[in-house]
């Protein structure tokens, strides 16, 4: 996971060597883009992985099933798996980290700051709805087929920080798929497309696929937002600036 | 009225009560005029052109191989088509519904071919032709999964799911383009009637008839192979409509296709606009690929007909 690599790497600091392995996809720091890549998330190479002989294999427990890292365990390696589906296991991610790096006083001090920050945005954004009610989001991460975030993804946590409400809070998945006409009876107020990895053309077409549909009151308010920055899909400590960026696309008005 | 004529009321009723269940189904309870029209018109219209062109390629190619066991999805021309659709798409050509058609129909024209090269040589009635048919749809959904992995990896999901049969992609424009080509084809093969009634009593029995065997198979599969890139190109594979639908109404007005081409498209389009219903509500708030819901009603009656003749004493 592009995440771990950038906790890893903020843990490591100036000692950016100490990385020797990479997932695909894995961006930042610029450094991470140079290490050895080991497949992506679905597919890692184990023979990578064995040849690179690391003393420590980091692994997410978000999207892999348990059964690539008891694979690695097999093969005589020293895994350890941290899960960052919410704010909470995030920070508890940071110290595990820490702890597994040899640097646990790092580790809890991301964790630490995380926090305050977190509350800082929280704080924030509660003076700046008082009186008013909460928003209702869909974050929509790809429309052929529809996915969305829903509530045992992080992304969860990050619309209800900062004083926003998931439609898709009650559905027990990370990323689910649900129907176009159960998002259109849902009727959110804001929709927010995740743009990252989808070619600009294409996030147009998802923006007029919505606007088919008068009826639903993002279409009415003109509150379809567009987010790029890929922040907001790192948890990590980058995540507070994507914080930043959800409240000014969801709280701006045109 | 005539039995014939009755049968012809109910069937087209029943499909005027699909369209309204289908119309009548779905999340939103109080759904208004411009939702109908945007959302659930769109895919009645679509399910109904596509059941009623699976349906029809079905009878068809049981004539054409003279084998009651064939239909596009199980003999593997779906796939073929599915394959030309992918290869279209990977190059650039550009929208799901008109445009994929060609690409299409050029793989499903491929596969037919090849189909009927073994049909020719192999006995009658033989399963050859049929584990031909299975083979040729691995071979070709293989293509299709190596297409994608070499091919950019943007849209790939969408591609999934359009191959599992897929109704909600459906625009207003689109299904009426497919819904009124399939008419037309259909009418088309359904002008062949005569000829195919005559391919079962078999190829002298047709001489004598004075119907040229060669040309009415070489229609006849190019007429079932652009039906059956109509409806893929449209809504991705749905399987055993093809087969059921047929089987069903031979049952019922016996295998004079002047009638059971009209009453298996109707027959067709009913059972796919239902069978629309039920992928929306079965899993809400999710949504079943139609072509799951199919082949889940479809794969046991298959295996029904098949398993039928070993199981019990032979008919007649």
């Amino acid at each position: 996971m592009p995440a771990l690599g950038e906790l890893a790497a903020e843990i490591a600091g100036s000692e950016l060597n100490r990385i020797v392995g990479v997932s695909e996809f894995t961006d930042f720091p610029n450094e991470l883009k140079k290490v050895k890549k080991i497949g992506s998330y679905r597919k890692i190479s184990f023979e990578e992985i064995v040849a690179l002989k690391p003393d420590l294999i980091l692994a997410s427990l978000d999207g892999n099933g348990q059964d690539p890292i008891q694979h690695l365990k097999e093969l005589g390696m020293n895994v350890v798996a941290v899960a960052t589906d919410s704010f909470v296991r995030i920070q508890e991610s940071m110290r595990i980290v820490g702890s597994a790096m040899g640097n646990p006083k790092k580790g809890e001090y991301l964790a630490q700051q995380f926090a305050k920050n977190l509350s800082q945005i929280q704080e924030r954004t509660k003076k700046g709805i008082e009186g008013h009610a909460r928003k209702k989001v869909l974050i929509e991460l790809s429309h052929h087929p529809l996915i969305v975030a829903g509530r045992q993804s992080f992304l969860d946590d990050a619309l209800e920080a900062i004083g926003t409400e998931n439609v898709y809070h009650d559905l027990q998945a990370a990323y689910p798929r649900p129907s176009l006409e159960d998002v259109i009876s849902s009727n959110p107020d804001v929709i927010v497309i995740f743009g990252m990895s989808i070619p600009p053309q294409l996030v147009q077409e998802m923006i007029e696929e919505w606007n088919r549909f008068p009826s639903l009151k993002a279409v009415q308010t003109h509150q379809i937002r567009v987010i790029r920055d890929d922040s907001l899909v790192r948890p990590t400590s980058r995540l507070i600036h994507g914080l930043e960026l959800l409240e000014k696309a969801i709280y701006e008005t045109h | 009225m005539k039995p014939i004529k009755r049968i012809y009321f109910y069937f087209i009723l029943t499909w005027a009560i699909a369209l309204i269940l289908n119309l009548k189904t779905g999340p939103i309870s109080d759904a208004d005029l411009q939702l109908l029209l945007a959302l659930r018109l769109p895919r009645a219209l679509l399910a109904s052109a596509v059941g009623m062109g699976l349906a029809v390629a079905g009878a068809a190619l049981q004539a054409l191989f003279t084998n009651p066991l064939c239909e596009p999805y199980t003999l593997g021309i779906s796939s073929g088509s599915a394959l030309g659709a992918v290869i279209g798409l990977s190059w650039g050509v550009e929208g799901i519904f008109v445009g994929l058609a060609g690409p299409a129909f050029l793989g499903a024209s491929v596969f037919s071919s090849i189909l009927f090269f073994i049909a020719h040589r192999a006995r009658q009635g033989s399963s050859t032709l049929l584990l031909s048919g299975v083979m040729l749809g691995f071979l070709g959904s293989s293509l299709v999964a190596v297409w994608m992995a070499l091919s950019d990896p943007n849209g790939i999901q969408g591609i999934l799911y359009w191959l599992l049969g897929d109704l909600s992609r459906a625009r207003l424009q689109g299904s009426l383009i497919t819904l009124i080509t399939t008419l037309v084809l259909s009418f088309f093969i359904w002008r062949h009637s005569r000829a195919m009634d005559a391919l079962l009593i078999g190829e002298e029995g047709a001489l004598s008839l004075g119907i040229s065997v060669v040309t009415i198979r070489q229609r006849t599969i190019i007429l079932t192979s652009l039906l059956v890139a109509v409806c893929v190109s449209s809504a991705g594979m749905i399987g055993f409509v093809g087969l059921v639908i047929p089987h069903f109404i031979r049952k019922l007005v016996g295998s004079l296709h002047i009638r059971l081409i009209p009453l298996a498209a109707l027959l067709g389009a009913t059972t796919l606009t239902l069978a629309d219903c039920l992928s929306r509500i079965i899993a809400r708030p999710y949504e079943l690929p139609v072509g799951v819901i199919t082949a889940l009603l479809g794969a046991p009656i298959y295996l029904w007909i098949l398993l039928r003749g070993i199981l019990l004493p032979k008919e007649k």
